[in-house]
């Protein structure tokens, strides 16, 4: 058996605890049994297992390895032979292996409720409610190896805000496939699904992703050269899987109705670009890093490179090469187009540009510890604050300064490519200062 | 065994390891010593291949840390200077998981398990919970855990912090035991006097460096390490001293010196009727008692002149 997944389970499933686990469960059974509690009976035990496998799950999750490094156990268990996949394995299976217990129990019994009410929702229960827990913890799992990589898993908060991540996770598949609401069918690349398939399909594969994401993150942890290759496929399985969507609920409706083609074009940039803020959101800020990586590229040793790139500038590279392939379309001339220019997408790019190097130059400043923060206020000024002092103040069209506008034309791509070499420059010299810093070997 | 060539890691305030070099000999034990903040951690640390360096390479038993580090990671065995145990597991379950872990078999883990616990010690414990162990028998568990495998590479970060006197001379007798068995070990610590019952040759570090540029050869066959302490004060008592062929005077003042004596018993005898001779008042005259801290001062009294 696999060690990790051996070591969890002498911990977890002792026969106290299993024992436990199960007269407690049983007493509720026989509570809802007895006491008239009418249809709210029925969602008892669906209750439990979101309690028991979501929200105390998604905790074990996130507990998993940063509880090791807190009881300084990690790298005892990074030296060890186990493989990024069994570790993967024995963390997410074998730390949350109790709440599965309980968990599997309360299956059980929705499953038995199904048979006996309604049978046809038994095989999407039976399929919804582990996928949909697994999710959870392997999402509180994938945050808590990403916080490793910058060193925060000291406070009992930081393990709240993994546990949250997966919560929400947890919650998104809830809404899309318990909300009576969303039941209606899907448009989804020209076909017409039904709802509840496409989005229990969806679960299947965003759970598969978020099972890549984790080995993935642990075999960077255990020190195995990793190239960032499934990142790259994610982040395109993203833009595709977003871009062939007929309607985007948080999109403009005259939009959806009236440019569609100018949608799925727009889409799979923006998707790109969501990405790259999310992930330079997330990783660290190491100049260290940044150096190296300037060092190589330098050195002509692009494997070396490619295996220590991070994934915002991936994420960045391929909004850029989708950005200005999409612009050149704008510019081509194609009919249908009634939103998309190619100044736009340009703009868009410069602005995404100089919001990188908003996070760089808060993330590499001397004595910056939190820097993270005072991008994002920074953000939150240039895009919601500012356009409105200046309008308040008479200048004209200041939205264009700040949001890639349609009627802004070149003028405001040329602004936004401004503003990003202007934030790059500064980048650059606080990078520069540093090296000059350091001691010479 | 280890061969480290121009090792450079980088924290981002920090440059913590200035190009080290050094190269340590199989089946050796070997001090690394320096004071605290030279860098020591991070070197075992990139040893171990857990961090990876901003440059230079590291090869354990000829595999590269950058290419190969899960099977530099199977053939080593690493205790941290802070480690932890798995307080509500059994010492024999933390040592069976250890042997697991390394790709044992449930059958053999057991049985290496047995062999650690009695390796270091704890062959009447092992059905105690971790936790119930004092601090001595702790760092037994935890060595334990580190060489359940039978590592060829031993790393240990300070592995006396905080024994006592009766549970560092038990540490001492386990790691030259392990040494025997044919392990190599690097063993780190800022206290001298703990690393001289057993270590063979010595690495100085400070501020990031290999001080002195090379390992400091201990326990010469043929250099006996010799302390001369005097009744009355000698100004030339380190020119003296150096006219004789066969000595390497370390470390002088007025009334006492500890040299370094090529040659056997019949050398010393010679020597010191010699002294004798030469009007020295010599009260006392015999191994130094503390050859390692000599050995240390002297390299770093060496590179202060250099430098």
């Amino acid at each position: 058996m696999n060690a990790e997944l051996q070591r969890n389970f002498w911990l977890e499933l002792t026969p106290r605890r299993m024992t436990q686990m199960a007269v407690v469960l049983a007493l509720i059974l026989l509570t809802v049994n007895v006491t008239p509690l009418g249809r709210a009976s029925e969602f008892v035990f669906e209750f439990l297992f979101y309690a028991i496998v979501v929200l105390w799950g998604t905790q074990s999750a996130a507990l998993a390895v940063v509880g090791e490094i807190r009881g300084r156990t990690w790298d005892f268990q990074r030296l060890s032979a186990l493989t990024p996949f069994e570790m993967t394995l024995g963390k997410l299976l074998g730390a949350t292996s109790y709440v599965w217990f309980g968990g599997l129990i309360c299956l059980l019994i929705i499953l038995a409720r199904d048979l006996r009410d309604d049978p046809s929702r038994f095989f999407a229960d039976l399929f919804y409610f582990p996928a949909m827990g697994l999710l959870s913890q392997a999402i509180a799992l994938f945050a808590s190896l990403v916080a490793i990589r910058r060193r925060q898993t000291r406070t009992q908060f930081s393990a709240f805000q993994y546990q949250a991540v997966g919560v929400l996770a947890a919650y998104v598949v809830w809404q899309r496939l318990r909300d009576p609401l969303r039941s209606s069918d899907v448009m989804w690349w020209g076909w017409t699904i039904d709802g509840q398939e496409f989005h229990l399909a969806s679960l299947a594969v965003f759970l598969a992703w978020a099972l890549i994401g984790c080995y993935r993150l642990m075999r960077v942890e255990l020190q195995v050269q990793t190239y960032p290759t499934v990142w790259l496929a994610f982040i395109l399985f993203m833009a595709a899987y977003m871009a062939g969507f007929e309607s985007l609920s948080f999109l403009p409706q005259f939009l959806q109705a009236n440019d569609p083609l100018s949608l799925r074009l727009m889409v799979p940039v923006a998707t790109l670009a969501f990405l790259t803020y999310v992930a330079v959101l997330f990783e660290p800020k190491d100049h260290v890093l940044y150096r190296w990586l300037a060092e190589m590229l330098a050195k002509g040793r692009t494997l070396a490179v490619m295996s220590r790139l991070q994934c915002w500038m991936i994420a960045y590279a391929a909004a850029m090469v989708s950005g200005i392939a999409v612009a050149l379309v704008g510019m081509s001339g194609i009919s249908g187009l009634a939103f998309l220019t190619a100044p736009m997408v340009v703009a868009g790019l410069g602005f995404l540009t100089r919001d990188l190097g908003i996070f760089l130059f808060f993330g590499l400043a001397p004595g910056q510890k939190r820097g993270d923060m005072p991008a994002i206020i920074t953000l939150g000024v240039l895009y919601l604050i500012l356009p409105r002092l200046l309008g308040a103040a008479g200048v004209p069209e200041p939205a264009m300064l700040f949001y890639p506008l349609p009627l802004a034309g070149w003028i405001g791509a040329i602004f936004a490519w401004v503003e990003a070499a202007a934030m790059w420059f500064l980048v650059v010299s606080i990078r520069g200062k540093q090296t000059a810093a350091l001691p010479q070997t | 065994m280890i061969e480290v060539e121009n090792l450079v890691y980088e924290y981002p305030s920090k440059r913590a390891l200035k190009g080290i070099g050094l190269s340590v000999r199989p089946n050796t034990i070997t001090a690394l010593v320096g004071p605290n903040g030279a860098g020591k951690t991070t070197l075992l640390r990139c040893l171990a291949a857990l961090d990876t360096p901003y440059d230079g390479t590291v090869h354990i038993a000829g595999l590269n840390t950058r290419d190969s580090p899960r099977a530099i990671h199977a053939l080593l065995g690493y205790l941290p200077d802070f480690y932890g145990l798995y307080d509500a597991l059994s010492v024999e379950r933390c040592l069976i998981f250890a042997a697991l872990a390394h790709g044992f078999t449930a059958a053999k883990a057991k049985e290496a398990a047995v062999m650690a616990a009695e390796r270091v010690g704890l062959s009447d414990r092992l059905a105690n919970p971790a936790a119930e162990l004092s601090r001595g028998l702790r760092q037994r568990l935890a060595i334990a855990q580190a060489i359940v495998h039978e590592p060829k590479v031993v790393l240990l970060d300070e592995p006396a912090a905080g024994l006592d006197p009766m549970a560092r001379r038990d540490l001492s007798k386990l790691l030259v035991s392990l040494k025997e068995s044919g392990m190599t070990l690097v063993v780190s610590s800022h206290i001298l006097s703990e690393l001289e019952d057993y270590s063979d040759e010595m690495i100085i570090m400070e501020d990031g460096r290999v001080v002195g540029g090379a390992p400091v050869q201990l326990r010469q066959q043929q250099r006996a390490l010799i302390r001369v302490q005097l009744a009355s004060a000698r100004n030339d008592l380190a020119a003296l001293l150096s006219r004789h062929s066969g000595v390497e005077v370390l470390q002088s003042d007025n009334v006492s010196a500890s040299f370094r004596l090529l040659g056997d018993a019949q050398s010393r005898v010679s020597l010191l009727r010699a002294l004798v001779a030469e009007g020295l008042e010599i009260v006392s005259f015999g191994d130094a008692p503390h050859q390692l801290e000599a050995a240390y001062f002297a390299e770093v009294n060496r590179e202060a002149q250099v430098s």
